[in-house]
């Protein structure tokens, strides 16, 4: 599978040379930084420093632009954890327990476990790149909207997962956020729900909307009271907690494993990719954990399923990028323009007459994925301080951040407006005790869902007998209710086993 | 012993939260209806509408006919704890709309001020220099980043 003579090229390229890896550690830091403010993405940031890449090799552009991507893809989760802000939607699960932890008092803990699933995310999902690119592709190339349709439901089942106190309040959350999300011109040309704004013809700006019922109605929620973390011993920032926390990460080999295979293999699929995968990782995890009740209030299991998912989801959304030249998302996007400026065109002659270059690539991110470590610990210090600060500073701070980033998102008026109307709907489902996270996941998959189930009712001319000729979908499919009902079955099978003992004991 | 049942009444706040949910839900299908009464357009909205409908329906039941426990509802939170939150959001909300007027330099260095006043900061000092210098670094950070313009009313 792996084209041993390109590999040993691919390492003199990296290593014959320090010049490449000049560029990695300011790429992570930019990329940290601005995954970390609320409203600057890892997309912008590769995007402002894409210009800077034209004087460098094609080698050395695409180990800075990655950089970038994978200290983004972490920054996302230190804004996630420590504001409730996901700083992308990839990072949307990592809210769910990261924040609560934060504010229980472990901000340094949560962001070690986020940092340790990061960088094993991150390694895990190149090496399964570098050993898995040439089956990925075949798999990739097979995918339709069928398929697609089903790994979306898998990440709409988190709706129920994250039931609460109330199954129905969630459902109607989720459901309302779906519809939210098709408002604007739909797939098939149609406009609905726009009141004849021009602004909402390509629907709700989702970033903003998503700001906005999260971290401005939770920073509205909690105004008045005096810090993130109010106990003082709590709020000390040491290396030793951050430690402690990346240690506590590594102890949990098998949700990260999880999360990591979930991050590659829904990663790989072309615009549904890590805005999923932390999903369905959380949800799996949530789903098979003995006591699911303590998801939400600060459990470490879910924030590593989610840092290792949507980090290692980076690998994945490189098949696409590499063996097709289709970037899946923004962040591969401004990777391929960087293709385009180096006069580079993806897809399987790239991969067959540069090998030697994609392997480089592969490899170095590798490395790079535990130079995140070392960066990450340096910076992280810094950036938990935000525990430090009083609410009363810290809350319009964020709150006029979040404003420019929503201005930043959209160029108009239309994003803070929008930050404005979903601060005060995310305000109001939490008072009467409604998931925001659910309505949240609609939001963010309602417009992917619908197009993929048009394209399928197309495609399938609404006859149902044509899922039986995709035996990816029927796979998927049964994958999903395995994963759904398994974790379930499993337990009673083993309570049932456990009162037979006891019975044959007492007997 | 006599166990007292606890007073229970209607949550109207929720109900009111329920009718409107509905209401936007039936506007936005009839708005996608009468665009389109297609499959095509209809494939997610109709089935979501419908579930939607269903689900403020029970929960609306359940609100009429449980209630909320008046001792559950009555918070142990002061007056002000209340009404911070709604301040604060009267605030945000103002400091928004009035952007294409005050811009974002001036507009933010007031908000923030603003907001500390009402949270009790009283250091002139701080008072004086944060607001401006916050504004004054986030306006400046997001035009070097920016490719469109931003309204601003002095940077």
């Amino acid at each position: 599978m792996i084209d041993l003579g390109a590999l040993g090229d691919a390492f003199s390229l990296l290593f014959g040379s320090f010049q490449p890896w000049m560029v990695v550690v300011p790429g992570l830091i930019i990329g940290l930084l601005f995954g970390s403010v609320p409203g600057l993405q890892t997309s912008m940031a590769m995007a402002v420093f894409l210009p800077a890449t034209l004087g460098m090799d094609f080698l050395s552009a695409m180990l800075f632009l990655t950089a970038i991507f994978t200290g983004g893809m972490f920054g996302g989760g230190v804004s996630a954890i420590l504001m409730n802000i996901p700083g992308t939607s990839s990072a949307v699960a990592t809210t769910f327990d990261g924040f609560p932890m934060a504010r229980s008092g472990k901000p340094s803990e949560a962001l070690g476990i986020a940092l340790g699933a990061s960088t094993i995310g991150t390694a895990f999902g190149y090496i399964a790149l570098l050993l898995l690119i040439q089956p990925l592709t075949s798999v990739v190339l097979k995918l339709g909207p069928t398929e697609m349709f089903v790994v979306i439901l898998w990440g709409l089942t988190l709706i129920a997962a994250l039931r609460g106190k109330f199954m129905a309040r969630s459902i109607l959350a989720g459901t309302i956020g779906l519809l939210i999300g098709t408002i604007g011109m739909s797939p098939n040309g149609v406009i609905r729900g726009t009141l004849g704004s021009p602004f909402l013809l390509d629907g709700v700006p989702v970033i903003p909307a998503m700001i906005g019922m999260f971290a401005a109605s939770e920073l509205f929620s909690i105004a008045g009271s005096g810090y993130l973390v109010d106990s003082e011993d709590k709020k000390k920032i040491s290396l030793k907690r951050i430690m402690a926390g990346i240690s506590e990460a590594l102890r949990m080999p098998m949700t990260l494993l999880r999360g990591s295979i979930y991050g590659v293999l829904i990663g790989a699929i072309p615009g549904v990719g890590s805005s999923v995968a932390n999903l369905v990782s959380y949800g799996d995890a949530r789903r098979r954990a003995g006591n699911p009740d303590s998801f939400g209030k600060g459990d470490a299991r879910g924030i590593a399923a989610s840092e290792s998912a949507n980090s290692s989801s980076e690998g994945g959304g490189m098949v696409a990028l590499f063996a097709l030249g289709i970037p899946g998302g923004a962040g591969t996007a401004v990777l391929l323009a960087a293709f385009s400026m180096h006069n580079i065109t993806g897809g399987p002659r790239f991969l067959s007459e540069q090998a030697d270059v994609v392997y480089a690539v592969i490899l170095a991110n590798i490395v790079q994925a535990f130079l995140l470590l070392f960066v990450g610990i340096f910076l992280m210090h810094l950036m938990s301080s935000v525990v430090k600060v009083p609410l009363r500073i810290l809350i319009p701070s964020v709150l006029v951040l979040a404003t420019f980033g929503a201005f930043g998102l959209t160029g108009t008026l239309a994003g803070p407006i929008t930050l404005l109307v979903f601060a005060l709907i995310g305000w109001l489902l939490r008072k009467y005790e409604y998931s925001v996270a659910a309505a949240v996941i609609g939001l963010l998959l309602g417009r992917m869902a619908e197009g993929e189930l048009l394209r399928s009712y197309q495609i399938s001319g609404g006859n149902f007998d044509y899922v039986w000729s995709r035996p990816i979908t029927l796979g998927l499919f049964l994958l999903l209710v395995l994963s759904l009902f398994l974790p379930w079955v499993v337990e009673r099978l083993r309570r049932g086993l456990q009162r037979r003992d006891v019975a044959a004991h007492h007997e | 012993m006599i166990v007292q049942s606890a007073k229970r009444r209607i949550d109207w706040g929720h109900l009111a939260l329920l009718v409107v949910l509905a209401g936007i839900v039936v506007w936005y299908l009839h708005d996608a209806w009468s665009a389109s009464a297609r499959v095509r357009n209809l494939i997610l909205v109709l089935p979501a509408s419908i579930l939607s409908l269903v689900l403020a329906a029970a929960i609306a039941i359940g609100v009429l006919v449980r209630g909320v426990d008046e001792a559950e509802a009555t918070e142990d939170s002061t007056t002000r704890e209340k009404l911070y939150p709604l301040i604060l959001m009267a605030i945000f909300g103002l400091y928004i709309l009035t952007l294409p007027v005050t811009g974002f330099d001036v507009g933010s260095a007031l908000f923030v001020l603003i907001a500390l006043m009402v949270d009790g900061e009283r250091r002139p000092l701080f008072l004086a220099i944060y607001p401006v210098a916050f504004a004054a670094v986030c306006t400046m950070l997001f035009r070097w980043l920016l490719p469109y313009p931003m309204t601003t009313l002095i940077l």
